[in-house]
C-alpha cells in the first residue's frame, strides 16, 4: 500500500523499495528487543527442548543400536544354535545309521551263524544216520554172510570132512602137550 | 536150574541107582534120554505141560524110550516130571555122570560132535584129552548137530572148543565188528 502510495505520489523507484529511516530504526529496535526477549525467554527453553529431543533421539538411537547389537548377537546365537542343532541332527542321523548298520550286521551275523549251526547239525545228523545205516547194513550183510557160510559148511561137510576135523582136533590137543 | 539144585537131584538119583546096583545103566539111560529130549522140543513141551496130570506125562515115556529102561531110570524121570524139573534133565544127567566119575576117582568129560565117532576116534580123543588135562577121564560122546563139525569138549569148568560152530561164531563177531 505504501509502495503504491509512493508511486502515486511521484517519487523515484529506489524510494519506493527502501523504507524510511525511522521506520528502519524502529524496525531494528523492535527486532533487537524481540531477539533479546526470545534469547532470554524462548531460546533457552527451545535449546533445552532441542537438547532433550537430541538426547532422546540419541538415547533411542543408542537403544536401537543396542537392540541391533542384541539382535545381531541373538541372530548369531540362533545361527550358532541352528548350526549346533544341524550338527546334532546330523550326528544323531549318523549315529542312527551306524546303529542300524551295526544292528543289520549283527542280525546278518546271527543269521549266518544260525544257518551255519543248522547246516552243521544237519551234516552231523546225516553223518550219524549214514554211519548207522552202514552199521546196520554191515550187520545185515554179516549175518547173511554167516548164514550163507553155515549153509555152505553144513552142505560141504561129509563124513570124511567130519573125520578130518576130529583128527585135527586130536592133533591140536597133542601139539599143546 | 542152579548147579546146586541139579546136584541135589543127581545125588538123589545116584543114591537110588547105587542102591539098585545099576548106576552105570541108569547114568547111560538118563544121558540118552536127555539127548532125545534135548533134540526134540515138542517132547519137552509135552512133558512140561502142567495141564496134563503127572501120571499121563510119565506114560508118554512109557510106550517108547522107557519101555526097556531100568526101573530106577523110570523112577528118576517120574521124580523130575513130578517136581516139574524135567526141563533140566540134561543138567541132572550131567551132574549124575560127574558124580559117578568122581566116585571112582575119575573126571567126567562130555564131548559134543556133529556126527558119531568111530571107536578109534573115540579112543584117540580120550587119550588126547587125558594128556591135555592130566586126569583120567570118563568120557561121554554126545551127538549135537549144532556143533556143525569138529569137537567141543567140556571137562568140569573147562571147555576146549574146536567146533565149526565156534569158528562161525568168531566169523560173525569179526564181521559185525
Amino acid at each position: 500500500m505504501t509502495v503504491l502510495l509512493a508511486a502515486e505520489s511521484g517519487g523515484s523507484g529506489q524510494d519506493l523499495l527502501l523504507p524510511a529511516v525511522p521506520e528502519l530504526i524502529w524496525g531494528l529496535f523492535a527486532f533487537i528487543v524481540l531477539f533479546l526477549v526470545m534469547r532470554k525467554l524462548v531460546f533457552p527453553s527451545l535449546n533445552t527442548a532441542l537438547e532433550e529431543r537430541r538426547a532422546l533421539i540419541e538415547g533411542k538411537m543408542e537403544e536401537a543400536d543396542a537392540k541391533l547389537v542384541e539382535m545381531e548377537e541373538a541372530k548369531r546365537a540362533f545361527e550358532s544354535s541352528l548350526g549346533d542343532a544341524r550338527g546334532e541332527a546330523a550326528r544323531i542321523l549318523d549315529e542312527a545309521k551306524s546303529d542300524a548298520e551295526s544292528s543289520r550286521e549283527a542280525i546278518l551275523e546271527g543269521a549266518r551263524e544260525e544257518a551255519q549251526r543248522i547246516i552243521e547239525r544237519a551234516n552231523t545228523d546225516a553223518n550219524a544216520e549214514r554211519i548207522r545205516l552202514l552199521e546196520e547194513l554191515r550187520g545185515q550183510v554179516g549175518a547173511l554172510s554167516v548164514q550163507l557160510a553155515e549153509r555152505i559148511v553144513e552142505r560141504e561137510l561129509d563124513a570124511s570132512t567130519h573125520a578130518g576135523l576130529v583128527d585135527e582136533y586130536i592133533q591140536r590137543l597133542a601139539a599143546h602137550n | 536150574m542152579s548147579t546146586g539144585t541139579a546136584q541135589a537131584y543127581a545125588q538123589a538119583v545116584h543114591t537110588i541107582a547105587a542102591a539098585e546096583g545099576a548106576l552105570d545103566v541108569v547114568e547111560a539111560e538118563l544121558a540118552s534120554i536127555a539127548e532125545v529130549v534135548a533134540a526134540d522140543p515138542t517132547i519137552l513141551q509135552r512133558l512140561s505141560d502142567r495141564q496134563l496130570p503127572v501120571e499121563q506125562r510119565i506114560r508118554l515115556f512109557g510106550g517108547g524110550v522107557l519101555a526097556t529102561a531100568h526101573p530106577a531110570t523110570r523112577a528118576a524121570l517120574a521124580m523130575l516130571i513130578g517136581a516139574e524139573r524135567i526141563g533140566h534133565l540134561r543138567d541132572v544127567a550131567t551132574a549124575l555122570s560127574e558124580r559117578s566119575a568122581t566116585a571112582v576117582g575119575r573126571t567126567y568129560a562130555e564131548v559134543q560132535v556133529a556126527q558119531p565117532l568111530t571107536e578109534a576116534q573115540t579112543t584117540a580123543l580120550q587119550a588126547a584129552l587125558e594128556r591135555a588135562t592130566g586126569a583120567e577121564l570118563t568120557m561121554r560122546v554126545v551127538v549135537d548137530p549144532s556143533v556143525v563139525g569138529g569137537v567141543r569138549a567140556r571137562i568140569g569148568d573147562t571147555v576146549i572148543d574146536g567146533s565149526v560152530a565156534r569158528r562161525l561164531s568168531q566169523l560173525r563177531t569179526r564181521i559185525n565188528g
